[in-house]
């Protein structure tokens, strides 16, 4: 579903991503970990198109990732640290908004809305104003954007970054089942835990592919300490 | 989906109304002045004992006729610039926070990932600034110009007020076609700027040089219809040369 090769993201003298390949398929979860500044959120906005490669190429399904706004709209679903509401809107209003952008009536996300809230606790506070909501229910608001637009890829850029436990578990719940549905997801994390129990398969980056861990299973129990000790081998200059 | 994008600036409008209001208090104390002004010449013109005693300090009639021409004169004028320079200053500053707003709370790369072509983002963001205060604008303005109307003393001065149709093309025409290209190359600021204090700046540089133009093109020349349609077409050029080379300029890469 999701295809990159050779990845490379130059800004001016500095290389922040260096020729990285990655394949995601249906219905599988692959997590990016890595120090900060290692590329995870430039390789994570490539794969959505929002980041031009300097090198390399990225297809979602076929399609150049930077043509997927006008030629696959709705193809990926993006979740970054922050939501990305606007504060002065309620929850309802932004969902309506966005989805109108891609032409879909506001009777047909209050339609589907429902479905979507459960087990995210979002229903009683969708006409709350964004502003107002805690950073776990933006959060989980902006999931549901997401997964309004029945997409195939879902990228998730730290999605659980100063969230509660409870709010984090209710995501990575979230993030399971959607890719037990047959959904292609990526999740950027520095949650090493959620990366071993969420995720099929781990890429350590630290502007390069340093690793790929691929569990058996995405419920077993990973070697202990396993990720950690690749992480602290990735920090280590290439 | 120009509309659409429009309509979420709106909706910000609604909630927070006093981007508005203080638009609207603006305008509204410029009208206020200006005709308190003339309601003072107004008194001293239908007193001949004012007049005579106005004389008699000016050291003659005639000064003290040519006075009261003068002043009146200059409060219309100062009103007609007033309206037209404060409405495109606030419509940068409502446009020039546009794109960056986005950027600010985190929506740019939902809007960017959506299907919506550069222009027609562009052009939904420069609606949405520049819809409510021209509103607003218009009907303050056309308030406090006729205002004026029912004041003796400005009957001397017909294309300076809305006894003149060029008044009306200017208020309804030129000035918001002015106001669309301010707000077109301010909204292409706001997406460029990193910063707010940045975008300010900027947008400060382009309304200063727009207004000067506008002193020329609009305030100047209120009497004739033909040079405020020429105006507005002008205005119209602008806009759309603005609003293609912005589109150009706003990249989908957030990299950039």
């Amino acid at each position: 579903m999701v295809e990159a090769h050779g990845l490379t993201r130059r800004y001016g003298a500095s290389t922040v991503v260096e020729g990285v390949d990655l394949h995601v398929g249906s219905g599988e979860v692959l997590g990016l970990v890595g120090p900060n500044g290692g590329g995870k959120s430039t390789v994570l906005m490539m794969l959505a198109g929002l980041v031009r490669p300097s090198s390399g190429r990225v297809t979602v399904g076929g399609t150049p990732a930077f043509e997927l706004a006008l030629a696959a709209a709705g193809t990926v679903g993006l979740i970054t640290a922050e939501p990305g509401l606007y504060p002065a809107l309620t929850i309802r209003e932004n969902l309506h908004w966005f989805a109108g952008l891609y032409g879909r009536a506001p009777a047909e996300v209050d339609a589907a809305l429902p479905q979507l809230c459960e087990g995210l606790d979002l229903w009683t506070h969708l006409d709350r104003r964004a502003g107002d909501l805690s950073s776990g229910q933006r959060q989980k608001a902006s999931l549901v954007r997401a997964l309004l637009l029945r997409p195939a890829v879902l990228l998730f850029d730290e999605p659980t970054a100063n969230l509660d436990p409870l709010s984090a578990r209710a995501i990575h719940l979230a993030i399971r089942e959607r890719a037990d549905a047959g959904i292609a997801v990526v999740l950027c994390t520095h949650d090493l835990y959620a990366a071993e129990h969420v995720c099929d398969r781990v890429a350590v980056l630290n502007r390069t592919l340093r690793a790929l861990e691929t569990f058996d299973g995405p419920r077993s129990a990973p070697e202990p300490g396993r990720l950690h000790a690749l992480l602290a081998a990735a920090a280590e200059p290439a | 989906m120009i509309l659409h994008v429009a309509r979420r600036e709106w909706l910000e409008v609604r909630r927070h109304p006093g981007i508005l209001a203080i638009c609207a208090a603006l305008l509204a104390l410029l009208g206020g002045i200006t005709f308190v002004a003339l309601v003072l010449l107004q008194l001293v013109v239908a007193d001949p004992t004012n007049l005579q005693t106005l004389a008699i300090l000016l050291g003659s009639p005639a000064a003290a006729d040519a006075f009261v021409a003068g002043a009146t004169q200059a409060a219309l004028t100062a009103f007609d610039f007033l309206i037209f320079s404060q409405y495109l200053g606030f419509v940068g500053v409502m446009a020039g926070h546009s794109l960056l707003h986005d950027r600010q709370v985190g929506t740019l790369p939902f809007l960017l990932l959506a299907p919506v072509t550069r222009p027609v983002l562009l052009a939904g963001k420069v609606l949405g600034a520049l819809a409510p205060l021209t509103a607003v604008h218009v009907v303050i303005s056309a308030v406090g110009g006729l205002a004026t109307v029912v004041l003796p003393v400005t009957a001397g001065f017909p294309e300076l007020g809305p006894r003149s149709a060029g008044w009306w093309v200017a208020l309804l025409l030129s000035g918001p076609a002015w106001g669309a290209f301010v707000a077109t190359t301010c909204a292409v600021i706001s997406s460029l700027a990193r910063d707010v204090r940045m975008a300010q700046q900027a947008v400060w540089f382009v309304v200063f040089f727009v207004q000067l133009l506008v002193a020329f093109l609009i305030t100047g020349s209120l009497g004739s219809i033909g040079t405020q349609v020429a105006a507005a077409v002008l205005g119209a050029i602008a806009t759309g040369t603005a609003l293609a080379v912005g589109a150009n300029v706003l990249s989908r890469d957030l990299g950039r």
